[in-house]
């Protein structure tokens, strides 16, 4: 059965729009593996739309051809975090800040998240959280803390860490893509608020678990601690120094390039992909063997969910709902500004930052009435922040509370995580609101090439 | 929940660095404090007891203790068990006993020179007293021309950084002001790792994954060395030997200095381990039990 028209009724926009809500469900539920249930739903949508007519079979390749570079920065950076992890540099980093804090908990805590700021805007959550919450458990067991503020506190600052540039994140690399922004825009527009997201997680977790970071009780138990950081030897995860040196050099240039990618004319794709090559070549590490540690659930999940939300977009059920925004906003960039920034966050708190940005950007792109340049920022800060609102928000809050759980018998449930996440959450959003009106009035916010 | 795995596998991850940084984590592992009032030097008329006299004068010296000499008469240790000699070894148990004996010197030739006594035995006394010894002994295996040249380096042979390879520490640390090594034994490891696991106590585990474990268990122990060395401008190396220990013992480059072993009666334990180096070891050998 063929529809010969290429436009999409009502009735078919909503069956398209329950197959996409239907695929969310399943993401947010985890009732099946994110990559199947979004793989069902892409399978559903593709084969309603090439019977109907909606668009031809071929147009599946531009739907993810759009976001390609998406596919390759997963693999480069992958390839070059397990090469330069396997070096034992991030280890040698978090061990030589732990030690630098002498021990004391409140400087612990402060480092900490410093730390996760920093390994979250160059490494993105997982491998961060992964280093970090181990990190966590080690120092606590040692300095015989209790685990949950320093846990807690580098689960949320990895969350405004994930705000700071175009490759901290997916969700920023997809609206990055979408709005033509570069890495250096989401370094001017976004890093402030960053700074500013995690001195917040330092207050609201410091107020709500102030008394499980104590002072030191004596100058003994000062000496105490400062002796038993110092037993940890920075240098004995580094197998070879001079593969530790490469790793840390490839590691900078690939920094470096994701800045100056875009005045070369280069994609993201290409610098995350020659920093994997690179430390690949000259680390000397088993090929297949690394190339396996490459998350391809992800990648796939990526493939689906372009499909997904490309053939939903063709059917132009995403310019509708555009159309209705517009219809509440107006013409007032503030009101979408405060809408799209606190609308994101509340959907990414509940489902997946990804699907949520993925569908975010053929609905900003929609708006015809509004100026979308600065909605972009509005959206990517609320998928990010939304991470903060619920345990199920951001996997750097499922790490932490299972990490909890199982390594120091410490249970966080929904009603503490939404009081220290919900609350931080809140007073984000707000202040992420405020900079964005702010700096939209200034004119400091770019506006992408597209 | 599906997804359940994928947080399965990070937590697997998350163990897995959680073991990384302990393993970056120095366990301080002070040596015992280790000493001696007495000295007993045994002679049995062999053309070891020069040396025998002379290393215990040196060893009770640095020791601070009194010297105390005994005869077992001609042939002493190495003579075959007859009704008349049983009681030789057990009468040394009974001195060190009753006058506070902290470590004996005894004359245990080096086999070659008694083919006769046949691969297993040590000689009389020396048998009896490696099982039952309270307190360390130097085994002299041949003569010596430079006692004092043999006490100027020293090596620790081990297993494991349990007790008695701190007391044995301690002790090569006490006798021995020169440079030091530790030598790790691999395929000796490998051996107690299967007998362990022969008793039902661990599961299998491979010759690499025993070399990690051991380097785990011994890093602690030679660290504190090595920190000691330096702020008394002394040198500890520490060396694995993946080979037979015998082979190593037995080779020509092997240093003719104190060998220091933890010994145990336990015979699956670092027993054989101690008897291996008294049996092969051209130079005096510690068995600290």
């Amino acid at each position: 059965m063929f529809v010969s028209s290429a436009s999409a009724t009502p009735l078919l926009m909503g069956v398209f729009a329950l197959v996409m809500v239907g695929t969310y469900v399943l993401i947010a539920t985890e009732k099946i593996h994110k990559t199947l249930a979004a793989a069902a739903g892409a399978l559903i949508v593709l084969v309603l739309g090439v019977w109907t007519g909606v668009f031809p079979y071929g147009d599946l390749y531009q739907f993810v051809a759009k976001d390609l570079n998406v596919l390759g920065v997963i693999i480069g950076t992958s390839v070059l975090v397990e090469v330069v992890g396997n070096s034992g540099l991030f280890h040698f980093i978090a061990i030589r800040i732990v030690k630098a804090t002498g021990g004391d908990p409140r400087r612990l805590f402060t480092a900490l998240v410093l730390l996760t700021f920093l390994f979250v805007t160059f490494l993105t959550i997982v491998p961060a959280m992964l280093v970090l919450s181990s990190l966590v458990i080690v120092v606590t067991r040692t300095l015989a803390l209790d685990a949950r503020p320093y846990m807690m506190g580098i689960a949320l600052a990895a969350n405004a860490g994930a705000c700071t540039t175009l490759a901290s994140g997916l969700p920023n690399l997809m609206i990055g893509t979408a709005a033509g922004l570069g890495y250096v825009d989401f370094l001017v527009a976004t890093l402030p608020f960053s700074f500013l997201a995690l001195g917040l997680v330092w207050v609201v977790v410091r107020l709500m678990y102030g008394k499980a970071l104590p002072e030191a009780a004596n100058s003994a138990e000062v000496e105490a601690r400062k002796q038993q950081v110092q037993d940890f030897d920075e240098w004995a995860l580094v197998k070879d120094p001079r593969v530790f040196k490469r790793a840390a050099i490839i590691l900078g240039l690939t920094v470096v390039g994701f800045m100056v990618a875009r005045p070369l004319g280069l994609g993201l794709d290409f610098i995350a992909v020659a920093g994997g090559t690179a430390a690949l070549f000259l680390s000397g590490l088993d090929v297949e063997k690394t190339f396996r540690q490459v998350n391809w659930a992800v990648v796939l999940f990526f493939v689906a969910l372009f499909t997904l939300i490309g053939a939903v977009e063709e059917t132009g059920l995403l310019e509708v709902i555009a159309g209705s925004l517009e219809t509440v906003i107006g013409s007032s960039v503030q009101l979408g500004l405060g809408l799209f920034c606190f609308a994101t966050g509340v959907l990414s708190g509940i489902v997946d930052n990804i699907p949520v940005a993925a569908t975010m950007v053929p609905v900003v792109r929609g708006l015809e009435s509004v100026d979308s340049g600065p909605l972009w920022w509005a959206v990517a800060l609320g998928a990010n922040l939304g991470g903060s609102l619920t345990p199920i928000g951001s996997i750097a809050g499922v790490i932490a509370i299972h990490t909890l759980k199982k390594e120091a018998n410490q249970r966080v449930g929904w009603g503490e995580f939404l009081k220290v996440g919900g609350t931080l959450f809140l007073v984000q959003v707000i202040a992420a609101i405020a900079y964005l009106i702010v700096m939209e009035s200034l004119g400091f916010l770019p506006e992408g090439s597209q | 929940m599906n997804q359940q795995r994928d947080i399965d596998h990070a937590l697997t991850e998350i163990d897995e660095n959680i073991h990384l940084f302990e393993r970056t984590l120095k366990k301080r592992t002070d040596l015992p404090e280790v000493s001696a009032s007495r000295v007993l030097a045994l002679s049995d008329g062999s053309n070891q007891d020069e040396s025998v006299l002379r290393l215990a004068e040196l060893v009770a010296d640095r020791l601070g203790a009194e010297l105390v000499r005994r005869e077992l008469g001609p042939g002493g240790g190495e003579a075959p068990l007859t009704d008349d000699r049983d009681r030789l070894p057990f009468e040394v148990l009974e001195q060190i006993d009753e006058q506070s004996i902290g470590l004996v010197v005894l004359p245990t030739p080096f086999l070659e020179d008694y083919p006769s006594l046949g691969a297993t035995s040590l000689g009389v006394v020396a048998d009896v007293l490696l099982a039952r010894s309270p307190v360390p002994m130097i085994h002299v295996r041949q003569p010596l021309e430079d006692p004092r040249a043999v006490l100027e380096s020293g090596v620790l042979v081990c297993l494991e950084a349990d007790p008695e390879t701190r007391r044995a520490a301690a002790w090569l640390w006490r006798l021995v002001p020169g440079p030091l090594q530790v030598l790790v034994a691999l395929a000796s490891a490998e051996h107690h790792a299967i007998l362990k696991f022969s008793r039902g106590e661990e599961q299998p585990v491979t010759l690499e994954d025993i070399g990690q474990k051991l380097g785990e268990q011994i890093s602690p122990l030679l660290a504190t060395m090595q920190e000691r060395a330096r702020q008394e401008g002394r040198r500890v190396e520490g060396h694995a030997y993946p080979d037979e220990l015998r082979e190593v013992l037995v080779q020509e480059s092997f240093p003719l200095c104190l060998v220091v072993v933890p010994g145990r009666e336990d015979p699956d334990h670092t027993g054989p381990l101690a008897r291996e180096c008294v049996r092969y070891t051209r130079g005096p050998v510690l068995v600290v039990p």
